[in-house]
């Protein structure tokens, strides 16, 4: 396949109050590539996540987005090409029940969204589409939480942690979706501790260790 | 080593201010009150730089604030009307800004108020005979404020990530959009505040009628001297809040 290098990492330095998280850090990542980022608790993988699309910006070294550089990008921008899914669903859920959630950007602009109905049913939570979102599950919660991820049609996706709370039925939904959708040329960044959905979507695996990166594993 | 005030006394001068500025209607005391506030905040080391950093992008609605405080009010000299119909006034304009001074000294209060850790204000407020249940569920408010600007700048963050440029949206579209951050801050303090007050039963709090407290609370020269540069401050401003 030919490899499109989508999102590119030179030489990233960042430090939080008290700790450098990475140190020169170089990194490519491609479209139609499913990378799995995995680490140590506090090694910074939500962290880089959140550098990569543009919510943390005050890093020395460069990220580049589609060969431009991210903090020339508005976070809006940034929302059209690629998708994030936040570790925590429920920093992402702000609206009142399930439907309104899906169809919330409709009520701003003109966009050409994915069909939400289509979303909801292979997420499996069509039948929650008038629920109150409050009182969502948490693996039902994730689940809204990742299907307003693909709403804007994305070209990549960086999903943080994407299997937790989710039960045995509902990952291997999951790595479905995500494989399909690789096989059409979708790129992926998934952070995770689950071995499983490693095995089951990964293309190549890299660790944060000692504030750098490296390959840990190539399939 | 930094040298540590009582929190009795910064609770007081909180208390004064907030009170001096309410109470004042001029606004030019308003503004002094605001300025000695944020002169002791200053002088407490407290975080105001970064928590009007971390409001940047509310501004808006404090404008908003001022912008709707000035229609509604009807005295004065029109500044901008509409063929007969008087818009703003320039008692608006002063009424508004009279509003957000006062929104600003209750945010410094609550930006002194935690340069204490949350057990000695509590204690603090508890030797000021202040009932125990009381003391603690006013420490436990002011503690949540900085959580309440996070969730709102999560909540903004992600509603941009969905597309939406916020600053190219039409004004009514942008109140619209403002809306949305509120309501999931008000509902996940609510959670917060039930599961806290869940986590508070389960360890039998109240089972005893007085507590003991590891903390002793005693005033120092340096409070002495801060409490009455703090009641001279008051008796000047009330001398000046007559004569204006
Ligand atoms: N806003 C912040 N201010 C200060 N320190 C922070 C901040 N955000 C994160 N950190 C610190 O940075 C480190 C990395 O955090 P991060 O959330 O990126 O870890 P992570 O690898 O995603 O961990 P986990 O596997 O638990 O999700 C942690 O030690 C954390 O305490
Ligand atoms: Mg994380």
């Amino acid at each position: 396949m030919n490899d499109i290098d989508f999102i590119k990492i030179k030489n990233l330095t960042y430090s939080t109050k008290d700790k450098e998280l990475f140190s020169k850090i170089n990194w490519d990542l491609y479209l139609g590539k499913c990378t799995m980022l995995i680490g140590e608790n506090g090694s910074g993988k939500t962290t880089l996540s959140k550098i990569i699309i543009g919510i943390i910006k005050d890093y020395s070294g460069e990220v580049f987005l589609n060969g431009k550089l991210v903090n020339n990008y508005t976070l809006a921008e940034i929302g059209k090409e690629v998708g994030y899914c936040f570790q925590n669903p429920d920093k992402q859920i702000f609206n009142p029940t399930v439907k309104d959630e899906m169809t919330f950007v409709n009520r701003f602009i003109d966009y050409g969204l994915t069909d939400y109905k289509e979303l909801l049913k292979q997420f499996n939570i069509e039948h929650l589409s008038n629920s109150k979102t409050l009182t969502l599950s948490q693996g039902e919660k994730r689940r809204l939480a990742l299907a307003t991820t693909f709403l804007l049609n994305p070209k990549f996706l960086v999903l943080d942690e994407p299997t937790s709370g989710l039960d045995f039925k509902n990952r291997s939904q999951l790595y479905r979706i995500i494989n399909s959708l690789r096989d059409k040329g979708i790129g992926f960044l998934i952070i995770t501790h689950d071995m499983d959905l490693v095995n089951n979507c990964g293309d190549i695996v890299y660790e944060i260790k000692d504030r750098g990166i490296k390959i840990a594993k190539k399939i | 080593m930094q040298k540590k005030y009582d929190p009795r006394i910064k609770l007081f001068i909180v208390l004064v201010m907030s009170s001096l500025v309410i109470i004042f209607l001029d606004i030019r005391l308003q503004i002094l009150v605001f300025f000695t506030q944020l002169f002791f905040a200053i002088f407490f080391k407290a975080r105001i730089r970064e928590m009007f950093f971390k409001l940047r992008k509310f501004m808006i609605i404090f404008l908003f604030l001022i912008i709707v405080q000035s229609v509604f009010d009807r005295q004065g000299n029109a500044i901008i009307s509409i063929f007969n119909f008087t818009l703003i006034t320039d008692q608006g304009i002063i009424r508004g800004v009279s509003y957000l001074i006062r929104l600003f000294v209750v945010l410094v209060s609550g930006a002194i108020i935690v340069t204490s850790s949350q057990k000695e204000t509590i204690q603090g407020l508890v030797k000021l005979k202040v009932p125990y249940d009381l003391a603690l569920m006013s420490s436990v408010g002011i503690r949540f404020l900085p959580l309440l600007i996070e969730q709102m700048q999560d909540t903004l963050i992600a509603i941009q990530l969905r597309g939406i440029e916020i600053n190219s949206l039409r004004l009514a579209d942008k109140v619209k959009v403002y809306s949305y951050i509120f309501a999931p801050v008000i509902i996940s303090t609510l959670e917060k505040a039930k599961s806290l007050s869940l986590s508070i039963e389960m360890r039998a709090f109240r089972i005893y009628k007085d507590r003991t407290s590891l903390i002793e609370l005693s005033f120092s020269r340096e409070d002495y001297v801060l409490l009455f540069v703090n009641i001279a401050l008051l008796v000047i401003f009330i001398y000046f809040g007559n004569i204006i």
